[in-house]
């Protein structure tokens, strides 16, 4: 090899690798299970991930945390923090919840527990431990962060203070240090110290004990989430927690037209209009007082799945999937309007779970359902892709790509073109991590059997080079690209 | 004849006396703080040192900065007849000359120039401004005056007469005001400096300049990094290369960025070049763990080949040859060490910092001596060392061939030591401090926090230590004598007396008495 040649390939190689650690070291964040206000599932352009690069995936590292038995969610997928500059370091970070009423803090680059912290039972309620399906008891909601309320792809900086520049005092629920924020199964609120996992204010009785709780979401200071069903006597309702009263006030809004089977929780629109999906309606509430601001009655019933909201040109349009596996497509200005708004729907599939979207660089818009039972080729499972188009000024889907076949897939994510999709597996089997080419849905890496157990239902994180998911044997798993310790 | 023989002698025995000199931070270009003239003080003595004489300047303060260390001169000329000098700056622009034996201040300085229209933070203690670079004293000229190389706030270089402290020459702009530079050298008739942490907006830079060069041009090599930030500057090797670390920062080529490394720079006409660079293979997670290349070289000979040691907050050793650093790839140095220290990988209060040492024994044996705070890492066993490590230590590696291949074995950790500072070696002598110096940058509470007042209300105080060279041994301990902390100082050491500097702008003189 010429020395010309050799420069060249070590120019070009270094070159990669410093866009690469620029990117690591700006850290991207991952602060709410879904990953934005709108759980689109997108993590937009991640510079360690591209179709070329994701065949080196690897197992960076599994990890095993205490969970109890009972539910098909013991871990939750965890919120990633990009860069904490923290007493003991710069630390990215994944806060993991888990059914037992632990948050972990789990250092991404190196596979251990920087902290965690149990989640004390403290209330007159006693605490129940019996478990069933629909109300598997402790911890059940996906912990938060705060979550930019704008549509789009995360990947922003952590906005870190100025070297010498003064923290804000710790006087109330929002100022002062960065903090992640829990529910536990007694229903108090946490708001814990990132760096340390302390609680930074006395925790707080904000929801029923013992109650079903929906992933948290806070945008603008507040945290919205769903109980349903009425798990030990509590009450079906949507909750908005705000957080800049001291102490917080907790709003209500009672679903009297149907319960919440998901645990997805609600998602929030552009204008902040929350939305929630019910087994009857999907509800547009207004943020923070959640007075009703429209609704739209589910042909045939609401599925399990929480909605979705995303941007289509200059539009928003909210996704919702109906009972007999219809994709339902709507105009958010026609939901919040008077009149019953009207949605395109796609032909029925068995979809369970959330359903994910992205745009690709040409302006593509596209939504991707997990489908569970026979499509096409798949018999058992499939990520199905559907692109957003126009017909005669409308919003359809349009069909586009089947995945190979795959057994109970959860909500898959996206980054830099390429979706990443769990096949759970069955009970005494093994998921599968598959990377799949966004556009085609071309299988471009499978984790084969480097997972050992089959995964927990609560969804997959993707931030900075990393995917993670966990079983539900209580393992966290870290996939990604490799980077020199 | 008689007569004549007579004052040779007596000559002889006041070189051998005072005659040695400590005339750049770090004691040579090389930067490895080796005193190879030291005849007074030894292993069976050492014990008895005691502090000969401690001066209290009126020097201010600038956040954590005070005292830089001390440049001596053993034998100046002066109206007074020949004198020991102790050349001392301050960081509020303060120069101070002191005699020695007397511990008094034969003339002191101050550099007036109007407040810089930019500073660094409030209370931010890595920009202080003002006086931040240990000047460098030149060779004898032909009339046996010694000029000090004297890098003001202001950015200007100014030429003191060591004797009497008069500037024969007018000043001339080598920075920005400040602008923090750090430790001067000079090599031949170039004076070299660097910059960091983009104090006051200025870059960060290896910058040089020839001062018999008559249009005084300032030249420049700029890896585009976070800051050349090795406390004693870039050192120098045997054909004139300065290297520098780079701090923090991005590695890629095409743009001509090298952070996270080592740069090498030579004067070559009036231009600085860029000659060569080493990139630790694990550079970007260095840099996503803030954990610098931030440690100026030590460069020596070992068997006839010249090499050169590095460190990082990661608190590895690197193993280089300055001819070909990090070889084809400039990322596989000769060797590289296990991690001494921050198992926990923290940018702060832990890793190597400053500098280095190295000395040769007279067995032939080369030593590199490293210092670093923080824990000792819990796999890092040497095979001798005094009980835990929780503070810092002094670490004692050997240059070692073993198959053909260059190492560094490790000999010897110390005792324990708050915030373990660079040492300087002589006469069989290991001279160490810990700086007592509080380095906590961010806290469980309030996050990122680097801030001066709070740093310096937390702080210690220093200790000087003296260890046997070929066992790490504590020989001499000053206990609490020195009440202040050490931030930005450093040791020198001539003529049988070791100074040290603290924040309360106290020099303390260590000796043994009547010698």
């Amino acid at each position: 090899m010429s020395a010309m040649r050799r420069l060249l390939i070590l120019t070009a190689s270094v070159s990669m690798c410093a866009v690469l650690a620029l990117a690591q070291s700006r850290g991207g964040n991952w602060p709410t299970n879904g990953g934005d206000a709108q759980r689109s599932g997108w993590v937009g352009a991640d510079a360690r991930i591209s179709k070329d690069t994701v065949k080196d995936l690897q197992l960076l590292f599994k990890l095993k945390l205490e969970t109890q038995a009972k539910g098909l969610r013991p871990l939750m997928p965890p919120l990633i923090m990009g860069r904490l500059i923290s007493y003991r370091g710069f630390r990215e970070l994944a806060f993991v919840g888990s059914n037992a009423d632990i948050v972990y803090a789990v250092d991404a680059d190196l596979g251990t527990i920087f902290w965690q912290k149990h989640l004390e039972y403290s209330t007159r309620e006693p605490q129940v431990t019996a478990s069933t399906p629909e109300c598997p008891g402790g911890m059940t909601a996906t912990p938060t962060m705060s979550v930019p309320g704008v549509a789009g792809p995360r990947g922003a900086p952590v906005a870190a203070p100025a070297r010498g520049a003064p923290a804000g005092p710790v006087n109330n629920w929002i100022a002062g240090v960065a903090s992640v924020y829990a529910i536990s199964s007694d229903g108090r609120l946490h708001r814990l110290n990132v760096s340390t996992g302390d609680d930074i204010l006395q925790p707080i009785q904000v929801l029923p004990a013992n109650s079903r709780t929906s992933n948290l979401m806070m945008v603008s200071n507040i945290i919205y989430t769903v109980t349903s069903p009425a798990c030990n006597f509590s009450r079906n309702a949507v909750w908005a927690i705000d957080l800049t009263a001291d102490p917080p006030k907790a709003a209500s809004f009672a679903l009297s037209a149907g319960e919440v089977a998901g645990s997805a929780g609600p998602v929030i629109g552009n204008d902040g209009t929350v939305y929630v999906q019910t087994s009857g309606r999907l509800l547009a509430l207004n943020p923070g007082d959640l007075a009703l601001k429209g609704y739209f009655t589910v042909p045939g019933g609401g599925s399990d799945a929480g909605p979705l909201a995303l941007q289509y040109k200059s539009r928003e349009l909210i996704v919702t999937t109906s009972k007999d596996g219809r994709i339902h497509l709507l105009e958010a200005r026609t939901l919040l309007g008077s009149q019953q708004p009207v949605s395109f729907q796609t032909m029925p599939l068995a979809i369970s779970g959330s359903l994910s979207t992205w745009q690709d660089a040409d302006g593509t818009r596209w939504v991707l359902a997990p489908v569970w039972g026979r499509n096409g080729t798949s018999p058992n499972g499939s990520v199905t892709a559907f692109k957003v188009e126009e017909q005669a000024g409308k919003a359809v889907l349009s069909p586009a790509w089947v995945s190979r076949d795959m057994i109970s897939p959860l909500p898959p994510v996206i980054a830099s073109g390429v979706v990443f999709a769990l096949s759970a597996g069955k009970s005494g089997t093994r998921a599968t991590l598959f990377a799949l080419d966004a556009a085609t849905g071309k299988e471009l890496y499978s984790s084969r059997n480097l997972v050992a157990a089959s995964a927990s239902h609560a969804g997959m994180t993707v931030s900075n080079g990393r995917v993670y998911f966990s079983t539900l044997d209580g393992t966290m798993y870290g996939f990604g690209m490799f980077m020199e310790h | 004849m008689r007569t004549l023989t007579a004052l040779c002698a007596f000559g002889v025995c006041c070189a051998v006396m005072v005659g040695a000199d400590w005339p750049t931070d770090g004691g040579n270009p090389q930067r490895t703080n080796w005193q190879r003239d030291e005849t007074i003080l030894r292993t069976d003595n050492v014990g008895n040192l005691k502090i000969l004489w401690k001066l209290k300047f009126d020097n201010a303060p600038r956040q954590m900065h005070s005292l830089l260390p001390p440049l001596i001169i053993g034998q100046v000329r002066t109206a007074a007849g020949m004198k020991q000098i102790a050349l001392v700056a301050g960081v509020s622009d303060n120069l101070y000359a002191v005699d020695v034996d007397k511990g008094e201040v034969l003339w002191k300085k101050h550099f007036e120039y109007p407040p810089p229209a930019r500073s660094g933070g409030a209370t931010d203690p890595l920009c202080p401004g003002g006086l931040t670079a240990t000047p460098v004293i030149g060779p004898a000229d032909a009339a046996g005056n010694r000029t000090a190389y004297v890098l003001a706030g202001d950015g200007k270089l100014h030429f003191v007469n060591l004797a009497t402290g008069d500037e024969p020459a007018a000043p001339v702009q080598f920075g920005y005001p400040n602008g923090k530079s750090y430790a001067l050298n000079l090599w031949g008739s170039v004076v070299f400096t660097t910059t960091s942490q983009g104090c006051a907006g200025n870059p960060n830079q290896i910058w040089a300049i020839d001062v018999s060069d008559p249009l005084k041009k300032v030249m420049t090599f700029n890896p585009k990094s976070g800051g050349l930030w090795g406390r004693t500057g870039a050192a120098i090797d045997s054909t004139g290369i300065a290297w520098a670390p780079t701090g923090d920062g991005t590695y890629d080529l095409p743009t001509q960025r090298y952070g996270n490394g080592l740069v090498g720079a030579r004067v070559e006409g009036n231009e600085l070049k860029f000659k060569d660079y080493y990139i630790p293979s694990n550079w970007a997670f260095l840099l996503k763990k803030d954990l610098d290349m931030q440690v100026t070289p030590a460069i020596f000979d070992y068997k006839g080949r010249e090499l050169m040691v590095v460190g990082s907050k990661e608190c590895r050793v690197y193993l280089l040859d300055p001819k070909n650093a990090g070889g084809a790839d400039h990322q596989t140095p000769l060797y590289r060490t296990q991690q001494l220290c921050n198992e926990e990988l923290n940018f702060a209060g832990t890793g190597i910092w400053g500098g280095m040492a190295s000395w040769e024994d007279s067995k032939g044996t080369r030593w590199v001596l490293v210092p670093f705070w923080g824990p000792s890492h819990s796999e890092f066993k040497p095979p001798v060392s005094y009980g835990p490590v929780r503070r810092g230590a002094i670490v004692a590696l050997k240059v070692e061939t073993v198959n053909g291949k260059l190492q560094l074995t490790p000999a010897w950790m110390s005792q324990d030591m708050d915030h373990a500072e660079p040492p300087v070696v002589a006469n069989g002598v290991v001279y160490a401090y810990g700086s007592g110096e509080d380095t906590t940058q961010a806290y469980p509470d309030r996050g990122l926090l680097d801030s001066s007042p709070l740093r310096i209300k937390a702080s210690r105080h220093a200790t000087l230590f003296a260890l046997d060279a070929e066992s790490g041994k504590t020989l001499y301990s000053s206990g609490d004598q020195i009440t202040s902390f050490v931030h930005f100082g450093g040791l020198s050491i001539a003529n049988g007396r070791v100074y040290l500097g603290t924040f309360d702008s106290t020099l303390y003189s260590f000796g043994l008495p009547g010698k």
